[in-house]
């Protein structure tokens, strides 16, 4: 992506580079960003060596002859790494499934039937929660979702369950998680496509006779659908990526790429593996993301940004 | 608007359950913590002792003090380093504005662990020894972005209804449409649209 839009040419209406404005912002992300990106590239066709660092390669030719510059990668596909991927995948899509279910009643109601005096404030009320810490609210779920914690107590003082609930550190509590943090990315973007929505097009739909399921379905869902991508992508990208919610709240059997990723840099010390694992992520989140552009540009979709 | 009285009463109670959902873990963690009790989500009286402790907690108030140096320094590094490139932006053409901004995208759309396995990987590199510099550093990256691209403009993406108030520097001039892809009507665009932690933060 980068290349290419490199390579595309410049608008015709061009002054100079503004160097001295720029350069700053070009500066801090080429050392810290792009550099160190390439540099994991690289690293992630190497091999471990004995103490955790690199093995060193003496014969470049031989090291892609042989397949071993590869070997991280082919590793990635095999047996409890690929399941770990596609659990990933799995989460991320129920999550976002999850937000869009759960979003749309709330964007449609704030955008079309709440009173006008009280929208401002409930958007605002949506946003707020995500002024506190991301690693506090999931700490605050640990709190929640606790075989002793609050859920427990009030399930079992309502008598539904007689036996704690285990929740915490389950794939539940990961999803649990994982919607809470992205809900707002969900709402937002489909309240902005709701609000836009034109209402004489929904009485012109009624005043000719559609149902409510109808109009619905047949004018109200179809108009929404760029809000409704934009945040999709919003919560799947991060969801994919995720690690700190499958930290804390999950268990063995929850691990997610995010934590695979992690792992291999911080406990399992093999750096080459962790950053093929990276570089896929990466790969994964680019696609979907170029892919959303190009429907954008010929749908007319919302742009993200 | 014809909504039935069934459906909009559906809707609302809906929308409230929405609301306790993305507060209840706040207003729980808030309640809990003048709780007597150690261990239990159990109610055993009122107490401050936990912030009595808190203050005579020095691991605790050191990481406080971390935290509020890592914000304060990404910050100033951030908007010092991001904002000229948020003028020029927002004000000029120029040659090389799309490579800029596809740039710009990068850090905050790849996955934060990415991000952080990479700076490792550089920092192992150069040999640079970890510290709450690069700590620092690793904020700035996607923070100088976040400048970078959002303090230069007011109103562009039709998804931030909060946001259709003219830019403060003058409308900013029309992009090249459908643009590069990036995530974030949201992220980075909420109120203080400057500010280093746009909630993903999770050092602080």
């Amino acid at each position: 992506m980068f290349a290419s839009a490199l390579m595309t040419p410049p608008p015709r209406k061009t002054a100079r580079t503004p160097f001295s404005l720029l350069l700053p912002t070009w500066l801090v992300l080429g050392i810290f960003f792009l550099v160190p990106l390439v540099l994991m590239l690289g690293v992630s066709f190497a091999q471990r060596g004995v103490y955790g660092g690199l093995k060193p390669i003496t014969d470049v030719a031989e090291h892609v002859r042989s397949g071993a510059f590869f070997s991280n990668y082919a590793r990635s596909f095999q047996g409890i790494y690929l399941k770990i991927g596609w659990r990933s995948l799995w989460m991320a899509l129920a999550t976002t499934v999850l937000c869009v279910l759960v979003s749309f009643p709330i964007a449609y109601y704030l955008a079309l039937l709440a009173p006008r005096r009280w929208k401002g404030m409930l958007l605002g009320l949506v946003v707020v929660p995500f002024w506190t810490s991301f690693l506090i609210r999931t700490y605050a779920w640990m709190f929640i979702l606790r075989t002793e914690g609050l859920l427990n107590l009030a399930l079992l003082g309502s008598g539904l369950v007689h036996h704690p609930v285990e929740l915490l550190y389950t794939q539940t509590a990961v999803m649990i998680g994982l919607v809470y943090g992205e809900l707002p990315f969900m709402i937002l973007p489909l309240y902005a496509s709701l609000e836009k929505l034109d209402r004489s097009l929904l009485e012109a739909a009624s005043d000719l006779g559609a149902g409510q399921a109808q109009v619905f379905r047949r004018v109200t869902l179809p108009l929404t659908l760029p809000g409704l991508a934009a945040g999709a992508v919003l919560v799947f990208v991060p969801s994919l990526g995720q690690f700190v919610v499958s930290d804390l709240l999950g268990g063995a059997r929850s691990m997610l790429l995010g934590n695979l990723i992690q792992n291999q840099f911080a406990v399992a010390r093999n750096k080459p593996f962790g950053a093929a694992l990276a570089f896929e992520l990466t790969a994964a989140v680019l696609l979907l993301l170029l892919g959303y552009a190009a429907l954008a540009k010929r749908r007319g979709a919302e742009e993200l940004l | 608007l014809r909504a039935g009285r069934g459906l909009r009463r559906l809707l609302a109670v809906h929308s409230g359950l929405v609301y306790v959902f993305l507060y209840a873990p706040i207003v729980i963690l808030v309640v809990f913590s003048f709780n007597a009790a150690r261990q239990t989500a159990f109610w055993q009286g009122f107490t401050l002792d936990w912030y009595r402790r808190l203050l005579d907690n020095d691991p605790l108030l050191r990481a406080v003090r971390n935290s509020l140096v890592v914000a304060g320094a990404t910050t100033a590094a951030a908007v010092a380093l991001g904002t000229p490139a948020a003028l020029a932006l927002a004000r000029l053409g120029f040659r090389g504005k799309r490579a800029t901004r596809t740039l710009l995208y990068l850090p905050v759309i790849i996955p934060e662990v990415v991000l952080g396995a990479a700076l490792l990987t550089f920092f192992g590199a150069v040999e640079m020894r970890l510290s709450l510099w690069t700590v620092v550093i690793a904020h700035v990256v996607f923070s100088v972005s976040y400048v970078a691209r959002w303090c230069g403009r007011g109103s562009r993406g039709s998804t931030q209804p909060w946001k259709r108030r003219r830019a403060t520097w003058g409308p900013a001039p029309s992009r090249p449409s459908g643009g590069s892809p990036c995530r974030s009507p949201c992220r980075g665009s909420w109120p203080a649209p400057c500010s280093s932690s746009p909630s993903r933060s999770t050092t602080t």
